[in-house]
């Protein structure tokens, strides 16, 4: 959970002399929202906090911090890239259908790379890994 | 293969399969075969086929064509030859109905310049919950998330 957007809209707050219950008023929320926002609850939702900011005329820039991006690591070539991307894609559907079937993520991730490949590569790679448990260590 | 590996089936198991379509025999692939033809992550060394009838004079004369001989005498029955090694016989399916109504509803998979028919995941998993043995309770989970990714896939 990313903690800078609550960090921000409660520091910009003080430095308005607003309480939790002016925000809420300006945001057409509730203070209990708002309180629940500055500490960062899961349940609310980055687009709420940016109102907040909006709200409280707070200029934003919004940057992403390079050192820090697994895609601006130095090196990286377009195809690692590529796959980087193509990974953090199934990880992130896998994810919500995880959570939303209530099966395991790990499992649908390999799932949805194993329905990129043929048919007959996913038994391939099935067999390969058969083999390769049978093999002594 | 594009991803590197070997295509899974020996140039004898294709001909197999070949002589078994072309003589219409009726077969079903089964078993965690067919779950990983369909996309679930579980590791198997073989593929089972389920036939409507092991009385079948195209098994013997399919087993012939691929350079093997057709054991169906043996506990179990099975295929023998060389690299024939991953073909298994099925003689029972917990948990399914009858192959008829389980062959209406499989897939079609093409293999070259022929098809086999394949059972569906869902009934793959049926089967496996039916069978209840270790070996199968363990594969459960790796196939429900399979279904789950293929009906977000919008995969038949």
């Amino acid at each position: 959970m990313n903690t800078e957007l609550p960090r921000l809209v409660r520091s910009r707050r003080r430095q308005l002399g607003w309480t939790q219950s002016d925000l809420a008023r300006a945001m057409g929320s509730s203070p209990s929202r708002v309180c629940k926002l500055e500490a960062g609850d899961e349940s609310v939702a980055p687009s709420l906090m940016l109102r907040a900011l909006a709200v409280m005329d707070a200029p934003l820039r919004l940057e992403i911090d390079e050192s820090r991006d697994a895609f601006a690591e130095p090196g990286l070539t377009a195809e690692q890239r590529r796959q980087l991307s193509a990974r953090l894609l199934r990880r992130r559907q896998a994810d919500r259908i995880a959570e939303r079937e209530q099966v395991d993520g790990g499992d649908v991730e390999h799932v949805l790379f194993n329905l990129t490949l043929s048919p007959w590569q996913r038994l391939a790679r099935s067999f390969d890994r058969a083999r390769r448990n049978r093999l002594p260590a | 293969m594009r991803d590197g590996t070997d295509f899974p089936l020996s140039e004898a198991e294709i001909a197999f399969l070949r002589a078994l379509a072309r003589a219409e025999s009726r077969f079903l692939v089964v078993g965690v075969g067919a779950a990983v033809l369909q996309g679930a992550d579980a590791v198997t060394q073989d593929l089972d086929l389920w036939f409507r009838s092991l009385g079948d004079p195209a098994i013997a004369a399919a087993a012939r064509v691929a350079g093997g001989v057709f054991a169906a005498r043996s506990n179990p029955p099975m295929i023998a030859g060389k690299d024939l090694d991953r073909i298994d016989l099925v003689v029972h399916c917990d948990g399914l109905k009858s192959f008829d109504a389980e062959y209406r509803h499989a897939l079609d998979l093409p293999l070259r310049d022929f098809s086999v028919k394949l059972l569906p995941l869902e009934r793959v998993l049926a089967s496996k919950q039916a069978a209840g043995r270790p070996k199968d309770m363990a594969v459960l989970e790796a196939l429900r998330a399979a279904l789950a990714a293929r009906r977000a896939a919008g995969r038949r």
